[in-house]
C-alpha cells in the first residue's frame, strides 16, 4: 500500500457518495487522514463504513460552512467535489431561481469552503483539487446553468493557482461517470461523447484528483478524464 | 508530497509492461526511463547521438540503450524494442530537436535548414514513432511531449512553437484515431530544469521563475511522475497535461 500521503489531511466535500467517496478511499489509501461532509448522515456512515477509520461531518456546504471548519483544525489537502445537476432544462426554461441554485451548489459553495481552508492550507503549504466538469471546458446539452457554473469554478482554479500560491490549486474535469441511477439510454448516449465509447469509472477520476495532490509542480492545471470527449484546454 | 522512489516489487504497477522513451540519454527522458524501470517496467532508451550516456542511463536501471533517428528509422527503431522484450505497451516521444540558435526574436535569422531540424524531430519523428508503435501495439499508451509555447507562443521561439503545436494537434487526432485500443495524451510543459537552464543569464532566470506561481523551475522527475499517471489510466485519452508550476494558466 502507498504511504506516500502519510501525516496528511484531507478533506472531501460531497465524499459519501460517487466520485467523492472513490477519490475520499484513494487518499486514505494513500495514508491521508480523512475528512468527509455531505448532506446525508446515512450515506455517511455507508461510506465510512466501506472505506474505514475517516471522520464524517453532516454539513451542506452551501450553508455549514462555519459549522463543517470548526471540526477541522489542520488541513494539507482540500477536495472542493461536492456539487451537481439538479435540473436538466433548455436555457429558455432555466428561470432565475434555478441559476441562482445551480452556481450556489455548484460554484458559491466551493468559493465559502475554499475561503475558510485558506489559512489552514498557508499553514501547511497545502492544495486544492476542484472537481469540474468536461461541459465546463466545451459546453454540452446539460443545462445552460451547470455548463457555466463548471466553467467559473475552471476559471476559478486557474486564478487562485496564482494569487494563492504556494497553495496549488488545480482542476480534474470528469467526464460522465455513472454514479447513482442512470438509465441504459443515459448511459449509451454519455458513451458515445467519448472517444473510448464507454463511461468512465469513480476509481479512474480519483487516480486523477491523487496525481494532482501528489505531483509538486502541478498548479493552474486542468486534468481531463473524460474518455477523451473533450480535447480543447 | 511527492511518491516515494522504490526499487520494483513484483506486483509494481508496471511490472510486465515495456516501454519506449526516445531521446533518453539525458534530461526529462531519462528520469522518465528511470521511473518507469523504478515501476517494474521494462525499459528501453532510444538515443541518435550520445552513445556513453544512453548506455550509462539504461545500466542504472537495467533497461537496454538503442540507436536510432526518430524521424527516419522508427520502424526499425520499435521492431528492436520488440527483438529485444517481446512486445511494447508504452510510447513516450520525448525527443526533440535542441540548438541555442533557434531561440532568437530576429525572424530573419531562422534558416530553412533550422526549420527542418527542430520540425523533423520534434513533429515528424512523434508522428513516424507513434505510427510505428501504432502498428505493433494491442493495447497501449503514447504520450508526446509538447510546451508552454505551443498555447501562448513564444516571442524568442517561433520555430519551436511551431512544432509543439503541431505535436498539439497531432495527440488529438491520433487519441481519435486508434480508440479505444491506444490512449494518446500530451504533457505541455514549462520551465523544466535541464540542459537549456545554463543557457540563460542569471537575469533571464530570475525573470523566468518570477514568473512560475510555485516559485521554481520543475524537476524532470515532475515530469515523470506526471508521465507514469497517463501511462495508468485507461481512461485519459486526447488530452494537454500542462506542468508548469501555475506559469500559463491555460
Amino acid at each position: 500500500m502507498d504511504n506516500s500521503l502519510a501525516g496528511k489531511t484531507a478533506l472531501v466535500t460531497g465524499g459519501s457518495r460517487g466520485i467523492g467517496k472513490a477519490i475520499a478511499k484513494a487518499l486514505y489509501h494513500a495514508g491521508a487522514r480523512v475528512i468527509i461532509c455531505g448532506r446525508d448522515p446515512k450515506s455517511l456512515i455507508a461510506a465510512a463504513k466501506e472505506i474505514g477509520e475517516i471522520l464524517c461531518i453532516p454539513a451542506d456546504v452551501r450553508k455549514d460552512v462555519k459549522k463543517l471548519f470548526r471540526a477541522v483544525d489542520r488541513l494539507d489537502i482540500l477536495v472542493n467535489n461536492a456539487g451537481g445537476m439538479e435540473h436538466f432544462k433548455g436555457f429558455e426554461e432555466t428561470g432565475p431561481a434555478d441559476w441562482k441554485s445551480t452556481f450556489e451548489l455548484n460554484l458559491f459553495s466551493a468559493v465559502d469552503v475554499t475561503r475558510a481552508a485558506v489559512p489552514l492550507l498557508r499553514k501547511s503549504r497545502g492544495c486544492i483539487v476542484n472537481i469540474a466538469s468536461d461541459v465546463g471546458r466545451r459546453p454540452f446539452r446539460m443545462g445552460p446553468d451547470y455548463c457555466a457554473a463548471k466553467a467559473a469554478l475552471i476559471s476559478l482554479t486557474r486564478y487562485l493557482a496564482a494569487e494563492l500560491a504556494p497553495i496549488r490549486v488545480n482542476a480534474v474535469a470528469p467526464g460522465p461517470v455513472v454514479t447513482g441511477s442512470w438509465s441504459a439510454d443515459e448511459i449509451r448516449k454519455a458513451a458515445a461523447r467519448t472517444v473510448m465509447k464507454r463511461t468512465g469509472t469513480p476509481e479512474e477520476v480519483a487516480s486523477a484528483v491523487l496525481f494532482a495532490v501528489k505531483c509538486g509542480y502541478l498548479n493552474g492545471a486542468v486534468c481531463g478524464v473524460d474518455g477523451g470527449a473533450v480535447r480543447t484546454p | 508530497m511527492r511518491s516515494p522512489r522504490r526499487s520494483a516489487p513484483a506486483d509494481a504497477p508496471f511490472s510486465g509492461k515495456v516501454v519506449l522513451v526516445t531521446g533518453g540519454s539525458r534530461g526529462i527522458g531519462a528520469a522518465i526511463a528511470r521511473a518507469f524501470a523504478a515501476a517494474g517496467a521494462s525499459v528501453a532508451i532510444n538515443y541518435r547521438r550520445s552513445r556513453k550516456e544512453a548506455a550509462e542511463v539504461a545500466a542504472s536501471f537495467g533497461g537496454v540503450s538503442i540507436k536510432g533517428d526518430v524521424a527516419r528509422q522508427a520502424d526499425k527503431l520499435v521492431a528492436e524494442v520488440v527483438r529485444r522484450f517481446g512486445r511494447l505497451d508504452i510510447l513516450v516521444n520525448n525527443a526533440g530537436h535542441s540548438e541555442r540558435a533557434i531561440w532568437t526574436d530576429n525572424l530573419d535569422a531562422i534558416t530553412r535548414d533550422m526549420w527542418d531540424r527542430v520540425l523533423e524531430t520534434d513533429l515528424r519523428g512523434t508522428f513516424e514513432c507513434s505510427r510505428a508503435a501504432a502498428r505493433i501495439m494491442k493495447k497501449g499508451k503514447i504520450l508526446n511531449v509538447t510546451s508552454i509555447p505551443a498555447l501562448t507562443g513564444e516571442r524568442e521561439g517561433i520555430v519551436y512553437s511551431i512544432a509543439k503545436a503541431g505535436v498539439l494537434g497531432m495527440t488529438k487526432s491520433l487519441a481519435m484515431l486508434l480508440a479505444p485500443r491506444i490512449q494518446v495524451n500530451c504533457m505541455a510543459l514549462g520551465s523544466i530544469e535541464t540542459g537549456w537552464v545554463p543557457w540563460l543569464s542569471p537575469a533571464m532566470k530570475r525573470s523566468y521563475r518570477g514568473a512560475i506561481p510555485v516559485g521554481r523551475f520543475g524537476k524532470p522527475a515532475e515530469v515523470a511522475e506526471l508521465a507514469l499517471f497517463l501511462a495508468g489510466n485507461d481512461w485519459v485519452t486526447g488530452q494537454t497535461y500542462v506542468l508548469d508550476g501555475g506559469e500559463a494558466r491555460v
